[in-house]
């Protein structure tokens, strides 16, 4: 057995909320003045049936119909056994992955994508705004917006429009309107051609192009899309999950071990993970492990704080793993993996003890990426070699261990369009940057004077 | 190691929050600072501290080292500027 296929009538039909079932109930975000943002503060980028969301204390959130008739064109996507893998690492355990690299786009993004543009549509939204570089979730928006009837402006970066050709095609193709950013078309983007012409642009004037056409519509008819990071992104995601449990029980695979996902902003991981966070908080025995980069031990080495979310201290307060904000991490390649601090609902997982996090270095996911497209075939992302890193960790425990472990990990996309990170590695460009103790504790000593936030927690786990 | 003296504007890193190549010409001159992320993109070929102490202030350079804050906190302030500017 190679590949376990859902029929569409078995694709689940809720999404699942961990916020339901956290035994500690989240902080809020805190705005400057130390009271919670409120969902009003959030309107105006966003469509009030999403910012419900982001705020539900609902276990189960049913996908609307019309969202699934649209999954239905990559999901449920497949889980694969890797068993060229185990065999190359002679490893007793049997190793699972959901291939998310299936959909149009290539990657989990058009997950939140469809469910955001049809939110949007019901709520009278008639364009989505968003920014972006090389364009993965500018396309994956483009893709949604085109098969529910929605106008779409990416935002790209005019670097990026301009040595980036496909995945700008690809969003055209699809029907989006994709402007080199900055614009003539914002006065975020005028500011910044009135100063400089030729500016090749950022991603921050990128960003303050897309929210700025949201927020300044006269009609109220559009809205921003963001791909990741917070509650209702990885509300969406959790399909991966729950399609993962129905198909190992459909092959008598009724206990897993071991649940993997590289953990960036936390969509990724908490698509896999939360439903078996699920299991575990009602007793089942998982080590659930969340993936990041050594250069930027989010997770793994750093306090739980209230941080600033910048230098100058005005924006508001989120609880979170962080590094501070003086914090620099390494060069990596692998861009999904960069956040300062990791989604709320991620860290507070991390509190409770529900997950596990583990830092791998660069050179040792390129290694595992390098095994994995020898042995099992495919090419995957940056961000996914993250994952691909533990399970072989994993793997090789099991091996020394002799036990018959299960592992089940999110491969979350194809890395067609990263292959210059590839050749970086095997030209001996690339190298490993652990974060050297003396600059954590610098970053640390940054936060010590501001709100600590209680690591509330049961110690069940 | 690129020695501080020596002109690397057209040395090339790939950029991980755009996912392609880009020249040390284009972080150092992102925007009225050079990007945040200079250091750890191109430490491994450059000596980024002396770069920046030979050109910065101390506040310019904890500025230009500062991380981007959380997305939640972004859209809230781009928000509150938006609307400020559309007054």
């Amino acid at each position: 057995m190679i590949k376990v296929l859902l029929d569409e009538n078995e694709i689940p039909r809720q999404w699942y909320n961990l916020a339901a079932d956290l035994p500690t109930a989240m902080l809020p975000p805190l705005g400057p003045d130390g009271n919670p943002v409120t969902p009003d503060a959030l309107a105006p980028v966003f469509p009030m049936n999403l910012i419900e969301q982001e705020v539900s204390q609902e276990r189960w959130i049913t996908i609307p119909e019309e969202v699934l008739e649209i999954l239905y064109k990559w999901r449920p996507s497949p889980l694969c056994r890797a068993t060229s893998l185990e065999k190359a690492l002679k490893t007793p355990a049997r190793i699972y992955y959901k291939n998310e690299g299936v959909s149009p786009a290539g990657s989990h993004k058009p997950n939140t994508a469809v469910p955001q543009a049809w939110y949007n549509k019901q709520f009278g939204i008639e364009k989505l705004t968003t920014e972006t570089g090389a364009g993965q979730w500018g396309s994956a928006l483009s893709f949604a917006c085109a098969l529910l009837g929605l106008k779409c402006k990416v935002y790209m970066v005019r670097i990026s429009f301009e040595q980036k050709p496909f995945r700008k095609l690809m969003m055209r193709v699809w029907g989006g309107e994709c402007v080199a950013s900055p614009s003539t078309l914002t006065k975020a983007g005028r500011d910044i051609l009135a100063k400089d012409p030729n500016t090749p642009g950022s991603l921050g004037i990128a960003i303050s192009e897309a929210v700025e056409e949201a927020v300044t519509d006269a009609g109220g008819k559009t809205r921003y899309s963001l791909g990741s990071v917070l509650n209702h992104v990885m509300l969406h995601q959790t399909i991966i999950g729950l399609e993962a449990k129905k198909q190992l029980a459909k092959i008598g695979e009724n206990k897993v071990d071991i649940v993997i996902g590289c953990a960036g902003g936390g969509s990724n991981f908490a698509g896999i993970a939360f439903p078996f966070v699920a299991d575990k908080i009602n007793g089942a025995q998982i080590d659930i492990i969340p993936v990041e980069p050594s250069s930027c031990p989010t997770l793994t080495r750093a306090p739980f704080a209230y941080d600033h979310g910048d230098v100058a201290k005005m924006t508001p307060l989120l609880p979170m793993y962080s590094l501070g904000h003086e914090f620099v991490s390494p060069p990596i390649h692998a861009g999904g993996l960069r956040y300062h601090g990791m989604a709320p609902l991620v860290s507070q997982a991390a509190v409770e003890g529900l997950i596990t996090p583990r830092a791998v270095d660069q050179l040792h996911c390129y290694e595992s990426a390098l095994m994995w497209a020898r042995t099992e075939g495919f090419i995957p992302a940056p961000e996914t070699s993250h994952a691909i890193a533990a399970v072989v960790e994993e793997a090789i425990k099991a091996r020394e261990e002799g036990k018959e472990k299960v592992i089940l990990f999110n491969w979350s996309g194809h890395g067609l369009m990263d292959l210059l990170g590839y050749d970086a590695f095997m030209s001996g460009k690339l190298g490993n940057y652990p974060l050297p103790e003396e600059e954590l504790q610098r970053s640390i000593k940054s936060i010590e004077g501001l709100p600590k936030a209680e690591a509330r927690k049961t110690g069940r786990w | 190691m690129v020695e501080v003296s020596e002109n690397y504007d057209t040395l090339e890193a790939r950029c991980p929050m755009l996912g392609h190549l880009v020249s040390f010409r284009y972080c150092r001159s992102l925007d009225r600072l050079p990007c945040r992320r200079l250091m750890q993109c191109w430490s491994s070929q450059i000596d980024v501290r002396a770069y920046l102490e030979g050109r910065y202030s101390a506040q310019e350079i904890a500025a230009i080292l500062a991380p981007p804050p959380p997305k939640i906190n972004q859209l809230l302030e781009l928000v509150r500027k938006a609307k400020g500017d559309a007054l």
